[in-house]
């Protein structure tokens, strides 16, 4: 039987100037999965890559495998004991092409799992990613961290995150 | 509701917008595997009232079988399927008769690690057209990794009433901690 409203957008902020880093804290874990969709934009300088971590951990705990094309051809990789965890390869956002995108955490507030994180990510100009993550670590998620290398994400740049429970 | 969280971004203020809630997606059903393990998840007699259905799940195998199938009203179709994949090394694609869907950590991978999937059905209650499903998913193990982007067709125009997943050739079960949640998405 359906269960009503499952899905909640819980905080969106739309930047009103270029940020290093943008961060949800207190997430509660009341929900099952969490979505962040962003749409954003370099603020200028050197283009990079996209990253996020959890709950403050710096550790060598996270890592990826990624699939993405460039508009010629397919890609894979993976990295392995990284210090963040990369949520961009081809797609990463630059000065005039955005970065759409939506990051699914889920059953991120179980305390006996590693927690996966499913990424798709788009760019118009430079390419389309599909990453998949893995935080090695049981903690429930309560803080997430946003960040890029190289730059700021530029004034404009959207964050929604959104929680989905489950009956 | 009360707003549970914040946001912050250095060098900006940053706010809380108001929370606000929508009921056009609701969930219908959820399954969590228990310590026994489980050798299928159903969810059965599911109401014909929403526009799409999508499957969201964490999943692991007792076993080293690493692919899930999907029956769809209490039949395994074979119609066709298109996939791209992923291993870390290499991309493909590929096209044939298989009905694996999805991925799953298997039971000599690294401890506690679960493969994630989602899978859309689109339009799932008409009976005047074949069902088109799409599934996104894969997992990561800090050593090995695999993503796959699968399109697969149901030659059926019968209404989807019930969705069974299991693991493929019905090979060991799904691990204690699997999490299988059914949503409804209105249009």
């Amino acid at each position: 039987m359906a269960a009503g409203a499952t899905y909640f957008p819980l905080a969106t902020t739309t930047l009103t100037s270029a940020a290093a880093t943008v961060s949800f804290t207190t997430i509660s874990g009341s929900y099952t999965d969490l979505i962040i969709v962003s749409d954003n934009i370099q603020s200028g300088g050197t283009q990079g890559n996209l990253f996020i971590q959890f709950n403050g951990d710096t550790g060598s705990n996270y890592s990826r495998t990624w699939l993405s094309g460039d508009g010629a051809n397919p890609f894979s990789a993976s990295e392995t004991n990284q210090t963040k965890m990369g949520i961009t390869a081809y797609a990463y956002p630059q000065t005039t092409s955005r970065w759409a995108a939506s990051i699914n955490i889920q059953n991120y507030s179980n305390t006996t799992t590693n927690k996966t994180v499913l990424i798709r990510g788009n760019n118009s100009v430079v390419g389309t990613d599909v990453i998949i993550g893995l935080w090695r670590s049981t903690s429930a998620i309560t803080s997430i961290v946003l960040s890029r290398s190289n730059d700021n994400f530029a004034s404009g740049s959207t964050f929604t995150l959104i929680g989905i429970q489950a009956a | 509701m009360t707003p549970m969280l914040g946001i912050m971004a250095s060098q900006i203020s940053g706010h809380l917008a108001p929370v606000w809630t929508t009921s056009d997606y609701e969930s219908i059903s959820t399954v969590t595997v228990g310590s026994g393990g489980s050798s299928s998840i159903s969810f059965t007699s599911i109401p014909g009232t929403y526009k799409h259905l999508q499957v969201r799940f964490l999943v692991r195998s007792t076993t080293t079988n690493g692919d899930i199938s999907f029956f769809v009203n209490s039949t395994l179709f074979s119609s066709r399927r298109h996939s791209i994949f992923g291993d870390g090394t290499t991309a493909s694609g590929g096209s044939d008769t298989a009905n694996a869907i999805a991925r799953q950590t298997q039971s000599t991978d690294t401890a506690s690690t679960f493969a994630v999937s989602i899978i859309d059905i689109l339009d799932y209650a008409n009976t005047n057209k074949y069902k088109t499903i799409r599934e996104l998913g894969g997992f990561n193990t800090n050593g090995s990794g695999a993503l796959n982007m699968t399109t697969m067709l149901i030659q059926s125009t019968a209404a989807i009433t019930s969705v069974k997943l299991e693991p493929y050739t019905a090979s060991g079960s799904f691990a204690q901690y699997s999490h299988f949640a059914l949503y409804g998405i209105k249009g």
